[in-house]
């Protein structure tokens, strides 16, 4: 399975004229709680949404070979309100550095990046409403429904851009609404991901190109957002609307015209295993309690005494009884939206007896850090997180992680390696990518040849001298 | 140095591969003084008188994949039948007790097999030994000298071909192009080749100068069929000087007595490159950077710290490889070719811009390798255990003395597989019991099996760092 990036994508116009307003489309009218692909629902549906759906054309920060690049790519998005703001993929548009939106009237207005959230693959992106208003641009948008309400075997239809092809509608059903790939950890380009809410499966066909557009059921409501699929086969995943509508709430709420929206949440370092089978083993009544299956180090889990093989049956009172795979989102959504820094009780069994915790929520925070690019080091390098340091066995989380590497250049000439923790600089310590940055610009600044890194391999501590030539 | 070891083995096959991509008759720049040029000897001659000497060291690995006959070439070096051969025909990471029926092959039209016992490898040499059973019959040893050799001098190995070719006799010359300063000393031949790993390797004198060991992209094995064709077409570029392995032979291991390695406790070694060195102001000096210091071990006594730079070891100047990284393999070569308890005198750089200080270090014995940790099979459900040692304390930052056992094989298409254990992970409990060591593992787990065997096995594994619950369905039938 993967996720499907961007294609080459094209949305017909429909709405032309009206300077700067935006519209919401109607959806068509139906009393039936889920009404089914006939040829005329699908038409009218089919007409509500493409106005809303756009294409994006992206330019995404990457890092690589040492440098900070862009990496051009295309995909889909809906616009869900009047500001202009379009909901995709985060493998679409997060970390976007430039964006361009095609509108379903072929106009083509520049956007920006309001926030991306890796864990949901999700991004909200805004159009430049002065570049609408000045060229007297109008676009609809589309009605967000719920996720909540949709059965299986129900009727849906993907619209995006599928390699390119533009205004496509494709139909199918709704095959299944609580996939999980556990124990897998899905992953974009090392962020992870799908670990908030289950997929919903669909058959209706995407391709890359899709992603980022909307699953919409036949009342022409967003349900989902298409985001990826085993290639070939009828076997699609969307992310449910009812979690992207959290995210964009939080996303809106945080941004602002200096700082990309987020969606923090809370952890507790705790890895969950299904019940199943597992019951009489440990003699408890079947659909109760979850197992502990980890705690990470110096994780507030570890801190309050939580060990694995504990079975947590209520976290802030709420009951954590999980039996199958597909539970495990939700109890971890539910922590999620504990307040950061909030005591919380946890109670649990350990070989058959009660026990309680005191829980305190820390945020959650991605092994993969910010990163940037040290240019005339010929590196790029990122922050060192808790959670890197704790999936690497680093003792602390103090420094910066060596990503990628020149050819030629003075790093890759020292022969210092992807994966190497930089902890100092010219015997000054680096706590984190600021004060790496700040450290290499004062160096460049001075216009040092030679400049002495102590880092980490494995183990080990080792010198590397950087000569570099100006 | 547990690590350096591999690292120094991988990096000298990295090197040995490198090379012999470079190398068609290149004359590198290294020379030694070498004796007068020898008279020479006819190959016949010599192939004739090292013919008694070379036989096939012949043995069965009986492992959790099933048993394999395992043959290669080994020169007897006492007149007891004292045979030397390369340690890759008995690879480290196999333990000893899978290693079983060893026998001494006299090859010929009618082969005569002496039953053998396996005394060990010497990993200081990277040699293993084996001895006949019975003190009955005389050897024809060969006997290895120390000489020096220079580039453009022909040398000739005497070799036996593969099974397929009836372990026939062979001959094979080359002229040496180089001499390698390497951890291991190699000299590098062109002109031709050498014959197969464990061949001797004489001059023209007919003087046995040294023997063909590990080399990348060769097999030792004499019983597989593909070894025939890569024998003949890519035969062997380097050889090993005698002078490095005789103290092997002076003093081989001992059956059931592995040899006591001398242990230092200093870890990630790394060879000063010339920009960092005479940032150091170390400027033409190879010197040694500290990577880590193992705790409560002689390094870490002595007041060694990561981060301290070795520029001399017993008032000598550090041994110069062709390149800094062979600086830290030369020297933890070196110091595995001492004796326990024997003291080593270090000059380090502590600070930046002070002179070196001496400190003593009391060299003691490396803790136990996982290849002679006691294990257990699991056959039924496919994996097998082994008792903790040191290195994975070290390796998972976990307690010294950490419990538990280590899971070293799983089986294909087995339930342990199934179950998605893995290698490597650590069990530190069976069903809820903490475990301790691979026989407190094998009593409970044998226990459990015969008394519940329709129930599931759960362990409880530190992998990665973290803890995973594995439950492991035993099969139906």
């Amino acid at each position: 399975m993967s996720s499907y990036p961007r294609a080459a994508a094209v949305l017909a116009a429909l709405i032309v004229g009206l300077g700067g307003c935006a519209a919401k489309k109607s959806a068509p009218q139906t009393s039936e709680p889920f009404p089914s692909a006939t040829p005329q629902r699908v038409t009218d549906v089919t007409t509500t949404v493409f106005p809303a759906v756009v294409r994006l054309d992206v330019a995404q920060e990457v890092y690589n070979d040492g440098k900070r690049t862009l990496n051009r790519g295309i995909g889909s998005g809906v616009i869900f309100d009047e500001q202009g703001h379009v909901l995709t993929n985060f493998h679409v548009a997060g970390r976007a550095a430039e964006i361009y939106v095609t509108l379903f009237n072929k106009e083509r207005i520049s956007a920006k990046l309001i926030g991306d959230d890796h864990w949901t693959d999700l991004a909200v992106v805004q159009l430049d409403m002065a570049e609408v208003a000045k060229k007297k641009i109008t676009f609809s948008h589309a009605n967000l429904g719920s996720s909540s309400d949709l059965k299986v075997g129900q009727d849906v239809i993907a619209v995006g851009t599928p390699f390119g092809l533009a205004r496509t509608m494709t139909l199918g059903v709704v095959s299944n609404l609580e996939r999980t790939f556990y124990p897998q950890q899905e992953t974009i380009d090392d962020y992870e991901t799908g670990e908030f809410s289950n997929w919903i499966q669909m058959d209706t066909p995407i391709a890359p190109g899709n992603s980022g557009g909307p699953l919409v059921d036949l009342t022409g409501k967003i349900v989902g957002i298409n985001t990826r699929g085993i290639r070939g086969q009828a076997l699609n995943f969307a992310i449910p609307i009812d979690t992207a509508k959290e995210v964009i709430a939080a996303i809106l709420k945080t941004a602002t015209a200096d700082r990309k929206g987020r969606v923090e949440r809370s952890d507790i370092g705790i890895d969950l295993k299904p019940m199943q089978d597992l019951e009489a083993y440990y003699e408890i009544d079947i659909n109760k309690g979850v197992l502990v299956n980890s705690v990470d180090r110096n994780s507030p889990a570890a801190k309050a005494g939580i060990k694995p093989q504990d079975i947590i049956l209520s976290v802030n009172g709420q009951p954590a009884n999980i039996r199958f795979p597909e539970e495990i989102a939700p109890l971890r959504h539910v922590i999620s939206q504990i307040p950061i820094g909030q005591e919380v009780p946890v109670e649990a069994l350990r070989g058959g007896k009660p026990m309680s915790f005191k829980v305190t929520t820390v945020k959650l925070e991605s092994a993969v850090g910010e990163e940037r690019e040290a240019k005339a080091w010929g590196m790029s390098a990122r922050d060192v997180t808790r959670a890197y340091a704790n999936t690497q066995q680093l003792d602390d989380d103090l420094g910066v992680v060596v990503t990628s590497l020149t050819k030629g250049y003075p790093a890759d000439k020292a022969e210092l390696e992807p994966g190497d923790v930089i902890r100092f600089v010219n015997t000054k310590p680096i706590a984190d990518l600021e004060a790496f940055m700040k450290q290499f610009e004062e160096s460049t600044k001075k216009k040092e040849e030679k400049v002495l890194l102590q880092v980490l391999r494995g183990r080990g501590q080792r010198d590397v001298l950087l000569r570099i030539s100006y | 140095m547990l690590n350096d070891l591999l690292t120094r083995e991988h990096n000298m096959k990295s090197l040995l591969t490198f090379l012999s991509l470079l190398m068609a008759g290149t004359t590198l720049a290294q020379t030694m003084p070498a004796d007068p040029a020898p008279q020479s000897v006819k190959p016949a001659d010599l192939v004739a008188a090292a013919k008694p000497s070379l036989v096939i060291v012949q043995f069965t690995y009986d492992g959790e994949l099933g048993r394999r006959e395992v043959a290669g070439m080994g020169v007897v070096v006492r007149d007891d039948g004292l045979t030397m051969f390369s340690i890759d025909l008995t690879p480290r990471p196999i333990p000893d007790e899978q290693l079983k029926d060893f026998k001494i092959v006299i090859p010929g039209d009618e082969e005569i097999e002496h039953d053998a016992e396996f005394l060990g490898r010497d990993e200081r040499y990277g040699v293993s030994f084996i001895k006949p059973t019975k003190a009955d019959q005389k050897f024809t040893p060969l006997k290895f000298v120390q000489k020096n050799v220079e580039i453009g001098q022909p040398v000739h190995s005497v070799g036996l071909l593969p099974k397929m070719a009836g372990y026939s006799t062979y001959y094979a010359s080359a002229i040496v192009s180089a001499s390698l300063r390497g951890p291991i000393p190699q000299i590098l031949v062109g002109g031709g080749g050498l014959a197969v790993i464990g061949s001797p390797v004489f001059d023209s004198a007919g003087q046995a100068i040294g023997l063909v060991n590990s080399q990348s992209e060769r097999t030792p094995l004499l019983n597989e069929p593909r070894a025939a064709y890569i024998t003949v077409d890519n035969p062997p570029l380097f050889y090993t000087p005698a002078s490095d392995f005789l103290p092997g032979i002076t003093s081989p291991p001992e059956s059931g007595k592995p040899i006591r390695m001398p242990f230092m406790g200093i870890n990630q070694l790394t060879g000063l490159s010339k920009d960092v060195a005479e940032f150091y102001g170390l400027k033409g000096q190879v010197a040694i950077q500290i990577g880590d210091v193992v705790p409560g071990f002689p390094a870490d006594k002595g007041g060694l710290k990561k981060g301290h730079i070795i520029v001399k070891a017993d008032g000598q100047p550090l041994e110069r490889g062709d390149e800094p990284e062979e600086a830290p393999l030369i020297f933890t070569r070196k110091l595995s070719q001492k004796n326990i308890g024997d003291k080593v005198v270090l000059s380090v750089i502590t600070e930046t811009g002070k002179p070196p200080q001496d400190m003593e270090i009391t060299l003691e014995e490396r803790p136990m390798p996982s290849t002679r940790a006691k294990r257990y099979y699991a056959e039924d459900l496919g994996f097998t255990t082994r008792d903790v040692v040191f290195d994975d304390t070290y390796q998972r930052k976990i307690a010294k003395d950490s419990k538990g056992v280590v899971i070293t094989f799983i089986r294909p298409q087995s339930a342990s597989q199934a179950a998605q254990l893995q290698m490597n992970d650590l069990v530190q409990q069976l069903n809820q019991t903490p475990v301790t060591n691979v026989e407190q593992f094998k009593t409970d787990y044998t226990k459990f099996r015969t008394d519940r065997s329709h129930e599931a096995v759960v362990l409880e594994v530190l992998r990665q760092g973290n803890t995973q619950i594995i439950r492991i369905e035993p099969p139906k039938e």
